[in-house]
Protein backbone atom coordinates (compact mmCIF):
# COMPACT_ATOMS: atom_id res chain seq x y z
CA UNK A 1 0.00 0.00 0.00
CA UNK A 2 1.24 3.46 -0.83
CA UNK A 3 2.28 5.58 2.13
CA UNK A 4 0.52 8.94 2.23
CA UNK A 5 2.19 11.43 4.52
CA UNK A 6 -0.34 14.26 4.76
CA UNK A 7 1.79 16.47 6.96
CA UNK A 8 4.87 16.28 4.78
CA UNK A 9 2.58 16.23 1.71
CA UNK A 10 4.30 13.18 0.28
CA UNK A 11 3.04 10.12 -1.53
CA UNK A 12 5.45 7.20 -1.48
CA UNK A 13 5.30 4.06 -3.58
CA UNK A 14 7.29 0.85 -3.43
CA UNK A 15 8.23 -0.87 -6.69
CA UNK A 16 10.00 -4.24 -6.53
CA UNK A 17 12.10 -5.78 -9.31
CA UNK A 18 11.67 -9.55 -9.11
CA UNK A 19 13.14 -12.41 -11.14
CA UNK A 20 15.56 -15.31 -11.13
CA UNK A 21 19.24 -14.99 -10.29
CA UNK A 22 21.37 -12.98 -12.74
CA UNK A 23 18.36 -11.88 -14.80
CA UNK A 24 19.44 -8.23 -14.53
CA UNK A 25 17.45 -6.73 -11.66
CA UNK A 26 20.39 -4.90 -10.11
CA UNK A 27 21.53 -3.79 -13.58
CA UNK A 28 18.17 -2.09 -14.05
CA UNK A 29 18.59 -0.09 -10.86
CA UNK A 30 22.19 0.79 -11.65
CA UNK A 31 21.19 2.05 -15.09
CA UNK A 32 18.35 4.12 -13.64
CA UNK A 33 20.73 5.54 -11.06
CA UNK A 34 23.24 6.43 -13.79
CA UNK A 35 20.68 8.15 -16.02
CA UNK A 36 18.52 10.09 -13.57
CA UNK A 37 19.58 13.67 -12.75
CA UNK A 38 21.19 14.05 -9.34
CA UNK A 39 18.44 16.12 -7.72
CA UNK A 40 15.83 13.46 -8.53
CA UNK A 41 17.54 10.49 -6.96
CA UNK A 42 18.85 9.51 -3.58
CA UNK A 43 21.67 7.20 -2.64
CA UNK A 44 21.63 3.73 -4.10
CA UNK A 45 22.06 1.13 -1.39
CA UNK A 46 23.24 -2.37 -2.34
CA UNK A 47 23.57 -5.19 0.13
CA UNK A 48 25.75 -7.65 -1.77
CA UNK A 49 27.92 -10.67 -1.22
CA UNK A 50 31.67 -10.51 -1.87
CA UNK A 51 31.12 -11.65 -5.45
CA UNK A 52 28.59 -8.85 -5.99
CA UNK A 53 25.47 -11.00 -5.91
CA UNK A 54 22.51 -9.40 -4.18
CA UNK A 55 22.35 -10.65 -0.60
CA UNK A 56 19.31 -8.79 0.74
CA UNK A 57 18.23 -6.03 -1.63
CA UNK A 58 19.22 -3.01 -3.70
CA UNK A 59 17.41 0.23 -3.02
CA UNK A 60 17.06 3.44 -5.01
CA UNK A 61 14.72 6.33 -4.10
CA UNK A 62 13.40 8.44 -6.99
CA UNK A 63 11.77 11.82 -6.57
CA UNK A 64 9.32 12.70 -9.33
CA UNK A 65 8.46 16.17 -8.11
CA UNK A 66 5.08 17.61 -7.06
CA UNK A 67 1.77 16.42 -8.43
CA UNK A 68 -1.35 18.16 -7.10
CA UNK A 69 0.79 19.65 -4.34
CA UNK A 70 2.08 16.29 -3.18
CA UNK A 71 5.71 15.29 -3.50
CA UNK A 72 5.57 11.98 -5.37
CA UNK A 73 8.31 9.48 -4.69
CA UNK A 74 9.12 5.96 -5.79
CA UNK A 75 11.29 3.59 -3.81
CA UNK A 76 12.76 0.96 -6.11
CA UNK A 77 13.92 -2.36 -4.69
CA UNK A 78 15.41 -5.52 -6.10
CA UNK A 79 15.23 -8.90 -4.43
CA UNK A 80 18.02 -11.48 -4.32
CA UNK A 81 17.34 -13.89 -7.16
CA UNK A 82 19.15 -16.93 -5.86
CA UNK A 83 16.73 -19.65 -4.80
CA UNK A 84 17.99 -20.00 -1.23
CA UNK A 85 17.33 -16.34 -0.33
CA UNK A 86 13.58 -16.73 -0.26
CA UNK A 87 13.16 -15.35 3.26
CA UNK A 88 14.76 -12.10 2.10
CA UNK A 89 12.56 -11.93 -0.99
CA UNK A 90 9.45 -12.33 1.12
CA UNK A 91 10.51 -9.51 3.47
CA UNK A 92 11.16 -7.11 0.62
CA UNK A 93 7.65 -7.64 -0.75
CA UNK A 94 6.09 -6.16 2.36
CA UNK A 95 4.03 -3.13 1.35
CA UNK A 96 4.78 -3.54 -2.37
CA UNK A 97 2.77 -1.32 -4.73
CA UNK A 98 3.98 -2.68 -8.06
CA UNK A 99 6.24 -5.36 -9.53
CA UNK A 100 8.57 -5.44 -12.53
CA UNK A 101 9.36 -9.06 -13.31
CA UNK A 102 12.76 -9.29 -15.04
CA UNK A 103 12.87 -12.37 -17.25
CA UNK A 104 16.09 -13.81 -18.64
CA UNK A 105 16.06 -14.60 -22.38
CA UNK A 106 18.71 -17.32 -22.17
CA UNK A 107 17.36 -20.76 -23.19
CA UNK A 108 18.68 -22.42 -20.06
CA UNK A 109 16.87 -19.88 -17.82
CA UNK A 110 13.34 -20.47 -19.03
CA UNK A 111 12.56 -22.85 -16.19
CA UNK A 112 14.22 -20.52 -13.65
CA UNK A 113 11.99 -17.69 -14.92
CA UNK A 114 8.88 -19.80 -14.43
CA UNK A 115 9.96 -20.92 -10.96
CA UNK A 116 10.71 -17.35 -9.94
CA UNK A 117 7.26 -16.23 -11.04
CA UNK A 118 5.66 -19.06 -9.10
CA UNK A 119 7.76 -18.05 -6.09
CA UNK A 120 6.56 -14.45 -6.49
CA UNK A 121 2.93 -15.59 -6.40
CA UNK A 122 3.58 -17.68 -3.28
CA UNK A 123 5.36 -14.89 -1.46
CA UNK A 124 2.65 -12.37 -2.30
CA UNK A 125 0.10 -14.72 -0.79
CA UNK A 126 1.90 -14.27 2.53
CA UNK A 127 0.63 -10.68 2.42
CA UNK A 128 -2.79 -11.64 1.04
CA UNK A 129 -1.88 -10.15 -2.32
CA UNK A 130 -2.67 -11.60 -5.75
CA UNK A 131 -0.45 -10.87 -8.70
CA UNK A 132 -3.50 -10.25 -10.89
CA UNK A 133 -4.63 -7.46 -8.58
CA UNK A 134 -1.24 -5.77 -8.38
CA UNK A 135 0.32 -3.39 -10.92
CA UNK A 136 2.62 -5.79 -12.74
CA UNK A 137 4.73 -5.72 -15.92
CA UNK A 138 7.29 -8.06 -17.45
CA UNK A 139 10.66 -7.00 -18.79
CA UNK A 140 12.16 -9.59 -21.16
CA UNK A 141 15.83 -8.87 -20.68
CA UNK A 142 19.06 -9.86 -22.45
CA UNK A 143 17.57 -9.63 -25.93
CA UNK A 144 21.11 -9.27 -27.28
CA UNK A 145 22.03 -12.86 -26.47
CA UNK A 146 22.81 -14.70 -29.72
CA UNK A 147 20.63 -17.64 -28.66
CA UNK A 148 17.90 -15.59 -26.98
CA UNK A 149 14.58 -17.38 -26.89
CA UNK A 150 11.74 -15.84 -28.89
CA UNK A 151 9.76 -13.38 -26.80
CA UNK A 152 6.53 -15.22 -27.59
CA UNK A 153 7.94 -18.41 -26.12
CA UNK A 154 8.93 -16.66 -22.87
CA UNK A 155 5.55 -14.95 -22.68
CA UNK A 156 3.71 -18.20 -23.29
CA UNK A 157 5.35 -19.56 -20.15
CA UNK A 158 5.10 -16.49 -17.95
CA UNK A 159 1.90 -14.93 -19.20
CA UNK A 160 -0.11 -17.40 -21.32
CA UNK A 161 -3.09 -15.04 -21.53
CA UNK A 162 -0.90 -12.24 -22.87
CA UNK A 163 -2.59 -9.77 -20.56
CA UNK A 164 0.51 -8.45 -18.80
CA UNK A 165 2.37 -5.54 -20.44
CA UNK A 166 5.81 -6.70 -21.55
CA UNK A 167 8.94 -4.89 -22.70
CA UNK A 168 12.02 -6.15 -24.47
CA UNK A 169 15.27 -4.98 -22.99
CA UNK A 170 19.03 -5.02 -22.96
CA UNK A 171 19.32 -3.52 -19.50
CA UNK A 172 23.11 -3.47 -19.54
CA UNK A 173 22.90 -0.99 -22.44
CA UNK A 174 20.00 1.00 -20.96
CA UNK A 175 17.60 -0.29 -23.59
CA UNK A 176 14.10 -1.08 -22.37
CA UNK A 177 14.87 0.00 -18.82
CA UNK A 178 12.71 3.10 -18.57
CA UNK A 179 9.60 1.72 -20.28
CA UNK A 180 8.71 -0.98 -17.74
CA UNK A 181 9.36 1.41 -14.87
CA UNK A 182 7.10 4.03 -16.42
CA UNK A 183 4.45 1.45 -17.22
CA UNK A 184 4.30 -0.03 -13.73
CA UNK A 185 4.45 3.45 -12.18
CA UNK A 186 1.50 4.55 -14.27
CA UNK A 187 -0.48 1.49 -13.19
CA UNK A 188 0.36 2.22 -9.55
CA UNK A 189 -0.70 5.86 -9.86
CA UNK A 190 -3.94 4.93 -11.60
CA UNK A 191 -4.72 2.39 -8.92
CA UNK A 192 -4.22 4.99 -6.19
CA UNK A 193 -6.39 7.48 -8.07
CA UNK A 194 -9.17 4.86 -8.32
CA UNK A 195 -8.95 4.06 -4.62
CA UNK A 196 -9.01 7.75 -3.68
CA UNK B 1 -9.64 3.26 0.88
CA UNK B 2 -6.30 4.91 1.33
CA UNK B 3 -4.13 3.27 3.90
CA UNK B 4 -1.47 5.52 5.38
CA UNK B 5 0.86 3.35 7.39
CA UNK B 6 0.22 5.44 10.48
CA UNK B 7 -2.35 8.17 10.94
CA UNK B 8 -0.14 11.19 11.45
CA UNK B 9 -1.71 14.46 10.39
CA UNK B 10 -2.81 17.82 11.68
CA UNK B 11 -2.44 18.56 15.36
CA UNK B 12 -1.43 14.98 16.15
CA UNK B 13 1.51 15.29 13.80
CA UNK B 14 2.61 18.49 15.54
CA UNK B 15 2.35 16.87 18.97
CA UNK B 16 4.25 13.76 17.89
CA UNK B 17 6.89 16.01 16.38
CA UNK B 18 7.16 17.77 19.75
CA UNK B 19 7.54 14.42 21.54
CA UNK B 20 10.51 13.57 19.32
CA UNK B 21 12.07 16.99 19.97
CA UNK B 22 11.66 16.44 23.70
CA UNK B 23 13.21 12.97 23.39
CA UNK B 24 16.31 14.47 21.80
CA UNK B 25 16.68 17.08 24.55
CA UNK B 26 16.26 14.57 27.38
CA UNK B 27 18.38 11.76 25.93
CA UNK B 28 20.97 13.95 24.20
CA UNK B 29 20.56 11.81 21.08
CA UNK B 30 21.27 13.16 17.60
CA UNK B 31 18.17 12.19 15.62
CA UNK B 32 14.78 10.64 16.24
CA UNK B 33 12.59 9.24 13.47
CA UNK B 34 9.33 7.42 13.10
CA UNK B 35 9.48 5.12 10.08
CA UNK B 36 6.87 2.72 8.85
CA UNK B 37 7.58 -0.98 8.41
CA UNK B 38 7.95 -0.47 4.67
CA UNK B 39 10.87 1.87 5.22
CA UNK B 40 9.30 5.28 4.66
CA UNK B 41 10.08 8.21 6.98
CA UNK B 42 6.91 9.57 8.60
CA UNK B 43 8.40 12.22 10.89
CA UNK B 44 11.90 13.11 12.01
CA UNK B 45 13.75 15.47 14.31
CA UNK B 46 17.40 16.47 14.50
CA UNK B 47 19.15 17.94 17.54
CA UNK B 48 20.29 21.49 16.89
CA UNK B 49 23.90 20.57 17.60
CA UNK B 50 23.90 17.34 15.56
CA UNK B 51 25.77 17.06 12.25
CA UNK B 52 23.81 16.65 9.04
CA UNK B 53 22.34 13.16 9.02
CA UNK B 54 23.00 10.61 6.29
CA UNK B 55 20.24 9.96 3.75
CA UNK B 56 17.09 9.42 5.79
CA UNK B 57 15.58 7.32 2.99
CA UNK B 58 18.49 4.90 3.16
CA UNK B 59 18.49 4.89 6.96
CA UNK B 60 14.75 4.21 7.17
CA UNK B 61 14.90 1.46 4.55
CA UNK B 62 17.80 -0.29 6.25
CA UNK B 63 16.26 0.04 9.72
CA UNK B 64 12.89 -1.32 8.57
CA UNK B 65 14.48 -4.18 6.62
CA UNK B 66 16.78 -5.03 9.50
CA UNK B 67 13.83 -5.04 11.86
CA UNK B 68 11.89 -7.37 9.54
CA UNK B 69 14.88 -9.71 9.35
CA UNK B 70 15.25 -9.71 13.15
CA UNK B 71 11.56 -10.49 13.48
CA UNK B 72 11.96 -13.47 11.15
CA UNK B 73 14.96 -14.68 13.17
CA UNK B 74 13.00 -14.38 16.43
CA UNK B 75 10.17 -16.40 14.95
CA UNK B 76 12.59 -19.16 13.96
CA UNK B 77 13.11 -19.63 17.70
CA UNK B 78 9.43 -19.46 18.57
CA UNK B 79 9.60 -15.88 19.83
CA UNK B 80 7.01 -13.29 18.82
CA UNK B 81 9.79 -10.76 18.32
CA UNK B 82 13.07 -9.50 19.71
CA UNK B 83 11.69 -6.61 21.68
CA UNK B 84 14.83 -4.52 21.82
CA UNK B 85 17.24 -3.63 19.06
CA UNK B 86 20.47 -1.80 19.79
CA UNK B 87 23.29 -1.29 17.30
CA UNK B 88 26.34 0.34 18.78
CA UNK B 89 29.57 1.37 17.06
CA UNK B 90 32.59 3.22 18.41
CA UNK B 91 30.92 6.60 17.92
CA UNK B 92 27.32 6.16 16.79
CA UNK B 93 24.51 3.80 17.69
CA UNK B 94 20.84 3.24 16.96
CA UNK B 95 18.04 2.15 19.24
CA UNK B 96 14.77 0.90 17.78
CA UNK B 97 11.43 0.43 19.53
CA UNK B 98 8.23 -0.86 17.97
CA UNK B 99 5.43 1.68 17.74
CA UNK B 100 2.50 -0.61 17.13
CA UNK B 101 2.32 -3.03 14.23
CA UNK B 102 2.97 -0.45 11.54
CA UNK B 103 5.85 1.74 12.61
CA UNK B 104 9.15 2.00 14.48
CA UNK B 105 10.67 4.76 16.58
CA UNK B 106 14.38 5.07 15.86
CA UNK B 107 16.80 7.00 18.04
CA UNK B 108 20.30 7.68 16.74
CA UNK B 109 22.83 8.61 19.38
CA UNK B 110 26.56 9.13 19.75
CA UNK B 111 29.16 8.72 22.47
CA UNK B 112 27.96 11.85 24.28
CA UNK B 113 24.68 10.11 25.17
CA UNK B 114 24.25 7.38 27.76
CA UNK B 115 22.59 4.27 26.31
CA UNK B 116 20.48 3.86 29.44
CA UNK B 117 19.03 7.34 29.00
CA UNK B 118 18.42 6.76 25.32
CA UNK B 119 16.49 3.58 26.08
CA UNK B 120 14.52 5.12 28.94
CA UNK B 121 13.43 8.25 27.10
CA UNK B 122 12.76 6.38 23.85
CA UNK B 123 10.43 3.99 25.68
CA UNK B 124 8.71 6.98 27.29
CA UNK B 125 8.36 8.67 23.92
CA UNK B 126 6.81 5.53 22.45
CA UNK B 127 4.18 5.52 25.20
CA UNK B 128 3.43 9.21 24.68
CA UNK B 129 3.04 8.73 20.94
CA UNK B 130 0.78 5.73 21.47
CA UNK B 131 -1.47 7.84 23.74
CA UNK B 132 -1.61 10.61 21.12
CA UNK B 133 -2.51 8.14 18.37
CA UNK B 134 -5.23 6.60 20.53
CA UNK B 135 -6.98 9.94 21.09
CA UNK B 136 -10.09 10.69 19.09
CA UNK B 137 -9.34 12.81 16.08
CA UNK B 138 -11.07 14.10 13.04
CA UNK B 139 -10.93 12.13 9.80
CA UNK B 140 -7.69 12.29 7.80
CA UNK B 141 -7.49 14.95 5.11
CA UNK B 142 -9.01 13.91 1.82
CA UNK B 143 -6.55 13.36 -0.98
CA UNK B 144 -7.91 15.08 -4.05
CA UNK B 145 -6.85 13.15 -7.12
CA UNK B 146 -8.50 14.38 -10.27
CA UNK B 147 -8.53 12.46 -13.53
CA UNK B 148 -5.35 14.04 -14.75
CA UNK B 149 -3.40 13.25 -11.64
CA UNK B 150 -1.70 10.08 -12.85
CA UNK B 151 -1.15 11.67 -16.27
CA UNK B 152 0.60 14.55 -14.51
CA UNK B 153 2.86 12.14 -12.67
CA UNK B 154 3.66 10.22 -15.85
CA UNK B 155 4.50 13.51 -17.54
CA UNK B 156 6.99 14.13 -14.75
CA UNK B 157 8.49 10.72 -15.44
CA UNK B 158 8.80 11.63 -19.10
CA UNK B 159 10.65 14.73 -17.98
CA UNK B 160 12.89 12.67 -15.75
CA UNK B 161 13.92 10.12 -18.35
CA UNK B 162 13.01 11.80 -21.60
CA UNK B 163 10.36 10.30 -23.86
CA UNK B 164 11.44 6.88 -25.02
CA UNK B 165 9.97 4.25 -27.23
CA UNK B 166 10.40 0.52 -27.25
CA UNK B 167 13.67 -0.36 -29.05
Amino acid sequence: MSTINFSAREINFKIVYYGCGLSGKTTNLKQIFDHVPGESKGEMVSLQTEDERTLFFDFLPLDLGKVNGFKTRFHLYTVPGQVFYNSSRRLILRGVDGVVFVADSAPNRLRANAESLRNLRENLEEYNLRLGELPFVIQVNKRDLPDALPVDMIRSVLDPSGAVPHFEAVAAEFQGVVEPLKAVSKLVLEKLAQRA
Amino acid sequence: MLEPSLDLYGETFERVDAVLADLLVKSHARYALIVDRKGFVLVHQRAVWAPKPPSLDSLATLIASNHSANLAIAQLFGEDAFHESVQQGAEVGTYVEELGPEALLVTVFDASAALGKVKLFTKQAVERVRVLLAEERGPPPRLELDEGWSDGAVALMDGLFGKRTQP
